[in-house]
């Protein structure tokens, strides 16, 4: 690079015109954002050709007539700067780079496009934005950092999924997830058996940008299958040159980022069954003390069992990656290798993951190109049970162990199980059984590229993405969980294959200078398959022997296979004339196996344009307008039905009757079954003023129709249920991205982002416009998909502290008369809110001095509720004993008069004050510093020496501060429902990392 | 040159790609471990389809738990140690919302199958007077399978026919395979009753004779239809036809000293039909076999009035068939009165014993799992029962022969004289010999006895109705809500 400076410093100096005495001398530095001095840069007096260059080390010395000009600074690849003198005699300035903005290349659907023309909407985080703020997976990496994107990180369990939701939700029964493709390739994505995330096999570090693809414009040309977005991801090539090394660890620790669902102390647990029981017998009766002896509430020998201390324990990370770069004109390659060790809050979770990847590229000659990129990854996982499992320690945690409970015995063994109703002691359980799943991934792809002549290329790329799982339970005969079978086994075998090709054609000409013209033109085939084996057997011979072959009675075998096929031919032009005019057309056609011959084949298609203002001859004079650009479009695109045989009639063979073969009828047909529609419309301005501000508004509309959803039928059909497209739903949103440069000042610079997001679900039509019914829920005309029904809690009578809720009338709307009685509450349920939130996004700051550099980011969201599924249990008020106790039970009514948070505790329940209600549903407003990342860069000058190119060392902090409107539960905790069903809690992480290239 | 070969390869390969991929046949894919319905086209495969209806009947929603716990969950014979399953039905704590969906939407599933069986069947040429028995045998079954559900639908859900001579709704009777937006309303149960009889009376002639166990042949389907006369007060023809098996049938009532672990047999001399368990396919943890053992849910326990019912005779060799043990529910000991019926394959009293009182560490294994149980439905002991019943209300002769066939075999001390016969000695010993099958609430609202509970309640945490007149509107169960929201059919009275 100083080479590349030095020069162009030479052939400068050639170029400039020598400089006349003058009467006030000007002297400054000029610098690129990051501090480092520019060589080279022309500085000329404003509306003259007099002018200077600077130096090696960016400084320069001009004189001007009076010192009240402007001075104009330019720079190849740097935003042309205008400063005043204003009479200064230094005037230091801070070029910014206009590859980021204007020039920036961005890779979209099917190639890559200058930032300036494209006319769709869509989002890049780089590789630098993953290196500043390091994680484990590409979820992580798009936290609250594009708009209309939401993350939620819904559980803290190492390899866990995060669920992301692009511009809203637009299906009932058929995906919301976005469609992933990396380097071109369309992959598999998901949660493999028990928890595992498919995507938590690609490790960050290879990742050269993630774009994601939001209106039709950009994702339409993705078919049937970019309804909810695209997510594409292209990772690094290789670089020609000396070979380049970078070497990154990091060590991190963890903990749950909030309390979650907090129990009762010990002498509150007591008190509290203590008070039940009195309210209920009556103080004295010889039931109470009977009851409190038999539950054993007292206080343990040992004093009171903290369950949280036992069952979890801090989090720990260990990352390495390891990458080598380099080649020749001819060949180039990218190696990296890595390991990440993640030890789970949960005692028996941990995950690990090693990985490989190798990007060759090679020019056969100058028509020719061949390359392979190959990711091979091995995870091992120790799996902890999710959801309401007796053997999730969170749940068990939550709802099933008393402090007044010792999990060791008075010899300080081990309980075989606990008082509370026979439950396991999971730490006794825990150490006997095993849950592990092993998953081997191997993506491959190859291509070649031919380009007759300079315009025209054509390239097919191969590829095949080979998923392995091997999924084993173990339980220990001796085990309070296994004992009664002596011991259980259980293996399945899994693979996802995924074969592609994808064949495209690609025009590119320049016509009379100001014409320019792309258009591609491709045909793509995929076949995909899901085959699974399993068996499992009871009765082992001792504790030592884990296998099949020595189970004494076989249970079962199973094993089957699906499949799904796609072929598709696409287009799309690009036109644009001068720089100015920006036009594009897409037309997809799908035909997917996953549909009936009727409906087999659908096309989807977008118009596109943008207009680049800041071209036009009347905006160019405005000097604070750097950028100015209006772009819209419309197009649509699809979601495929859920299941790969949704149309077809089907017997099922799984079951059978007295030792013979048994069919059942599994589904009806459903010939008609069809693609979801989803129609989008978007419009979008992008700006950028006075060098420092940056940014973009969007509004859309996203309405989808034929949805897709599995109707019941009539019990009396006995048919149970059958796919169709029967609904519709639209969501509408605006989208802000503001980036501003507040103090570019010598070495400090100051920046910020602000991201914000709106957006309104809504069902628009349903089955017979029938509302759907849940427990808790409601899917109804005119309402967010995620909208909760539920008898409106009117809190605790003062008078006599029953449960009291408001009335209904006949029109659904909440009265001021309330009931006491849970039976007639429970018919008088109103609509009570979405779990989806009215705004959501982030604030984040960068702050740099020298080699530092300190960002932090805050993501918000305001609006919308989340709901206490343990709610119901775990404040029951002394319905069922059974239950751990919530700290919040302790502000209960004691006293007529009482204004108290929760009823009068009764044993056997206070009148059904624990029925689902609004009682559980809480706002669900939160602030959270998601990232705050300390670095330090050694200086270059020291390395240098050393023959180091780079030394990076960081703090980081992920979740580590949290502001939420209730405190019952993490309020991530819920992702796009607004329904937690006791995940792993998110977790906060303090990590330690160093980064070295040489 | 070498180079433009290799190119032209490539190009012909990706060329022979498209082509083969642009085939529709590229896009045709099944599952591999299911059939489409045209697939089915021997008797042999249509044979697998049968078995499919009998796994149906073998789910815990209807015969292999449901239709039986649920239903005597409301009498005096049993009740629930603890809150949870089956707490509701014994509680009377259920309407339109939470109505248990399986006891209607099962049988309407396997309504569903047979229909679909008669259909294949109907279209299809058989080569062979072979042939031909086995396809009239499963036609047969399918029809008494078909009056079986309506018969278990229309108790549940429409008043006893002696009520108010059937004129009150009963339950949509569905005999061909419905289109999926079809809204069949109510029928009164005089309706369904008839067409019961009609199904029945047509699949016996068709039905094989031969000693199946597992599944139903002429002898099953009389027993049902037997049963169905009984209810319908058609004393004379409940009379008749259950004289007829106990009389023409290959079946034998047990012998007292085979009574009790005869329940541990696969089939024993008086099963007629059964719902078939094993190791490999059963119930599981709902069923009622797993309900009953204290080892598993043990939420289905017999209620101190049945317990001192029976014990009241200490010679009664239904004694043998409570089994009293002390175990820890939710840490209370409380006495659990375990109906000995569904015991596991093998468990003989001895074994079952041998396996909860050993004082050895480790304790005895049991033979097998509670869960391989079958479920007698129909079984030789209630056809006395019915003769017996039918002949105390004027249809027939020897109330008392038939009554003391089962009181003798119980305690052989113990005969009933002719003048001592009524109906409520025949209700009595019903109740004793069918506990914890399913019988005894259908039994007492349908002779318009009240249900009458005095010790049930014996743990905490439950407030039970103790008197249920027999004509509340609970004997009833609400029409799910499932059915309703889609096919608007007249909710039962209250509901």
């Amino acid at each position: 690079m100083k080479k590349l400076r030095l020069s162009l410093f030479v052939c400068m100096s050639l170029l400039v015109s020598q400089i006349f005495a003058q009467g006030h001398s000007v002297s400054g530095k000029v610098t690129d954002s990051d501090g480092m001095a520019l060589p080279g840069v022309t500085v000329v007096i404003k509306g003259t050709t007099d002018g200077t260059i600077t130096d090696y080390d960016g400084k320069y010395q001009i004189n001007t007539p009076s010192g009240q000009e402007t001075l104009v600074f330019s720079f190849i690849g740097f935003t042309k700067l205008e400063q005043p003198i204003e009479g200064k005699t230094i005037v230091d300035v801070v070029l910014v780079s206009d590859i980021e903005e204007i020039d920036e290349v961005m890779v979209v659907a099917y190639g890559t496009t200058k930032k300036a023309s494209f006319t769709g909407s869509a989002a890049v985080v780089k590789s630098e934005d993953i290196d500043k703020v390091p994680v484990t997976s590409v979820e992580k990496a798009l936290s609250g950092t594009i708009a209309g994107v939401t993350v939620s990180e819904t559980s803290g369990q190492p390899g866990s999924y995060s669920e992301i939701r692009i511009r809203g939700l637009g299906s009932f029964a058929a995906s919301n997830s976005p469609l992933y493709v990396v380097d071109g390739v369309p992959i598999t994505t998901g949660a493999m058996s028990e928890g595992g995330n498919l995507m938590s096999s690609i490790p960050t570090g290879d990742i050269e940008s993630i774009t994601v693809l939001k209106d039709a414009a950009a994702a339409s040309l993705y078919g049937s299958r970019a309804a909810n977005g695209v997510i594409v991801i292209t990772t690094k090539q290789g670089k020609k040159g000396v070979t380049k090394y970078n070497l990154k660890a990091s060590y991190g620790i963890s903990d749950f980022a909030v309390d979650n669902y907090k129990g009762v102390s010990g002498e509150d647990h007591i008190m509290l069954h203590k008070e039940s029981l009195e309210n209920f017998f009556g103080a004295g009766h010889e039931d109470v003390d009977h009851y409190m002896n038999l539950y054993e509430w007292y206080e343990p020998e040992g004093g009171f069992t903290d369950w949280y201390d036992l069952l979890f324990r801090k989090g720990a990370s260990k990352n390495i990656e390891l990458s080598a770069t380099g080649g020749t004109d001819k060949t180039q390659f990218y190696i990296s290798g890595s390991m990440l060790d993640q030890e789970g809050l949960a005692l028996n979770s941990d995950f690990k993951r090693y990985s490989g990847r190798i990007r060759l590229t090679h020019k056969v000659n100058d028509k020719f190109n061949i390359g392979v990129n190959i990711l091979t990854s091995h995870t091992d996982q120790d799996v902890a049970n999710n959801g309401t499992s007796y053997f999730n320690p969170f749940y068990n945690v939550s709802r099933n162990t008393w402090p007044t409970e010792t999990p060791y015995d008075e010899n300080g063994e081990l309980k075989y199980e606990l008082v509370n109703a026979g439950y396991y002691n999971l730490l006794r359980e825990y150490e006997l059984n095993e849950k592990t799943a092993q998953v081997f991934r191997s993506m491959s792809s190859a291509y070649f590229e031919y380009k007759p002549i300079t315009s025209l290329t054509f390239k097919s790329t191969n590829s095949y993405d080979w998923i392995n799982n091997d999924y084993v339970r173990y339980g220990s005969p001796s085990s309070r969980s296994f004992e009664d079978v002596k011991g259980y086994v259980y293996n399945s075998n899994s693979k996802r294959k995924r074969l592609t090709t994808s064949n495209l054609i690609t025009f590119d000409k320049t016509l009379a200078g100001e014409h320019n013209i792309n258009v591609i033109g491709a045909f793509e085939a995929e076949r995909y398959q899901a085959s699974n084996y399993a068996a499992e057997g009871e009765g082992l011979p001792n504790e030592s022997l884990k296998e099949l072959s020595v189970t004494a009675m076989p249970v079962g075998a199973y094993g089957y296979s699906s499949a799904y096929t796609m072929v598709s031919y696409l287009s799309r032009v690009n036109y644009d004339f001068n720089n100015k005019y920006y036009l594009s057309a897409s037309l997809r056609r799908d035909g997917s196996s996953r549909l009936g011959v009727n409906e087999r084949w659908a096309d989807f298609w977008s118009v596109s344009g943008s207009w680049r203002l800041t071209e036009e001859n009347f905006l160019k004079d405005l000097e604070f307008l750097d950028d100015l650009k209006i772009r819209a479009s419309y197009g649509t695109n699809g979601t495929l039905p859920p299941g790969y045989y949704d149309h077809l009639a089907l017997y099922s063979y799984e079951e059978s009757y007295d030792g013979k073969n048994a069919a059942t009828e599994d589904q009806i047909d459903s010939p008609d079954l069809t693609w979801e529609k989803n129609k989008t419309f978007n419009i979008g301005l992008e700006f950028g003023l006075f060098n420092r501000i940056r940014g973009g508004v969007e509004y859309f509309e996203r309405h989808t129709s034929d949805l897709i959803m599995d109707l019941d039928l009539a019990p009396t059909i006995g048919a149970g249920s059958t796919m169709v497209n029967i609904g519709e739903m639209k969501n509408k949103g605006i989208e802000v991205e503001l980036h501003t440069d507040n103090i570019v000042k010598g070495n400090f610079r100051w920046s910020s982002t602000f991201i914000f997001s709106s957006v309104r679900n809504e069902i628009v039509k349903l089955a017979g416009g029938k509302d759907i019914i849940g427990s808790y829920s409601i899917r109804r005309e005119g309402l967010p998909y995620y909208s909760y029904f539920l008898p409106i809690w009117a809190g605790v009578d003062p008078a006599d502290g029953s449960p009291m809720w408001y009335l209904v009338d006949e029109d659904g709307n909440v009265t001021d008369e309330v009931t006491h009685d849970s039976t007639v509450a429970s018919k008088n349920k109103a609509y009570a809110g979405s779990g989806e939130p009215d705004f959501y996004g982030s604030i984040g700051n960068e702050l740099s001095y020298k080699g530092f550099n300190l960002s932090f980011m805050f993501n918000y969201s305001v609006g919308g509720k989340i709901w206490y599924n343990s709610g119901y249990k775990s404040w029951n008020d002394g319905r069922s004993p059974k239950y751990v106790i919530q700290e919040s039970q302790v502000d209960r009514w004691q006293k007529p008069g009482d204004i108290a948070k929760h009823p009068k505790r009764i044993w056997n329940g206070n009148n059904g004050s624990d029925i689902r209600s609004t009682r559980f549903l809480f706002d669900n407003n939160y602030l959270r510093l998601k990232d705050i990342t300390l670095s330090y860069n050694l200086p270059s000058s020291l390395l240098n020496r050393y023959g180091i190119d780079n030394i990076r060392t960081y703090v980081q902090g992920r979740n580590l501060l949290t502001f939420a409107s209730q405190d019952i539960m993490d309020p991530e905790h819920g992702g796009a429902s607004g329904y937690a069903y006791f995940e792993m809690p998110p977790v906060k992480t303090i990590s330690f990392g160093i980064e070295i290239g040489f | 040159m070498k180079n433009i070969k290799f190119i032209i390869s490539l190009f012909m390969l990706a060329l022979l790609t498209v082509v083969q991929s642009c085939s529709e046949d590229f896009l045709v894919e099944y599952p591999t471990e299911k059939q489409a319905p045209g697939d089915i086209k021997k008797l042999a495969d249509v044979e697998v389809v049968m078995n499919g209806a009998y796994n149906l009947m073998q789910s815990v929603g209807f015969l292999n738990s449901n239709f039986i716990t649920r239903n005597d969950m409301r009498s005096d014979d049993m009740q629930v140690p603890d809150f949870g399953r089956l707490e509701d039905e014994y509680r009377y704590d259920y309407d339109e919302q939470n109505s248990v969906l399986s006891i209607w939407s099962t049988p309407y599933t396997i309504i569903r199958q047979v229909n679909n069986i008669i259909a294949m069947l109907e279209g299809m040429e058989t080569e062979s007077a072979g042939d031909q028995a086995k396809k009239d045998d499963m036609i047969g079954q399918c029809l008494a399978i078909r009056a079986l559900a309506h018969f278990s639908l229309c108790n549940s859900y429409g008043l006893p026919y002696s009520h108010n001579a059937g004129e009150s709704l009963g339950v949509p009777i569905v005999t061909t395979v419905l289109p999926k937006d079809a809204q069949v309303k109510r029928s009164t149960v005089a309706q369904v009753y008839e067409q019961i009889i009609k199904d029945l009376t047509t699949a016996i002639p068709l039905l094989s004779e031969a000693k199946k166990g597992g599944k139903i042949n002429s002898w099953a389907a009389k027993t049902l239809l037997a049963r169905v006369f009984l209810y319908k007060e058609d004393n004379a023809k409940a009379y008749e036809t259950a004289v007829d098996v106990i009389k023409e049938g290959p079946y034998t009532l047990l012998k007292r000293s085979e009574y009790v672990d005869a329940w541990a047999e696969e089939f024993n001399s008086e099963s007629i039909f059964s719902c078939v368990n094993s190791a490999a396919d059963n119930g599981g943890g709902n069923s009622v076999a797993n309900l009953s053992d204290p080892e598993g849910y043990g939420q289905f326990i017999a209620s101190q009035d049945l317990i001192d019912l029976v014990n009241s005779d200490p010679d009664d060799i239904r004694n043998e068939m409570l089994y009293i043990d002390q175990l820890s529910v939710m840490g209370d000991p409380t006495t659990y009165g375990r109906v000995l019926k569904y015991p596991g394959i093998g468990n003989t009293k001895a074994v079952v014993v041998a396996h909860f009182e050993s004082e050895g560490d480790p304790k005895p294994d049991l033979v097998s799992a509670a869960t391989t149980s079958n479920v007698p439905i129909f079984r030789l002991s209630e056809l006395y029962l019915i003769a017996a019943e039918a002949a105390v209300k004027g249809g027939g002769e020897d109330a008392a022969t038939y009554l003391n066939a089962i009181v003798e075999r119980a305690n052989p001390a113990a005969s009933v004289a002719e003048a001592d016969v009524t109906l409520d000695r025949v209700l009595t010993e019903r109740r004793k010999e069918l506990m914890a099958e399913g019988h005894r609430f259908f039994d007492l609202i349908r002779n318009k006895r009240d249900i009458v509970r005095t010790e049930c309640a014996r743990t905490a945490h439950m407030t039970a109705r103790m008197h249920i007149p027999y004509d509340d509107y609970q004997v009833v169960f609400a029409i799910p809500l499932e059915e309703i929201l889609i096919n608007p059919l007249t909710q039962n009275p209250v509901y």
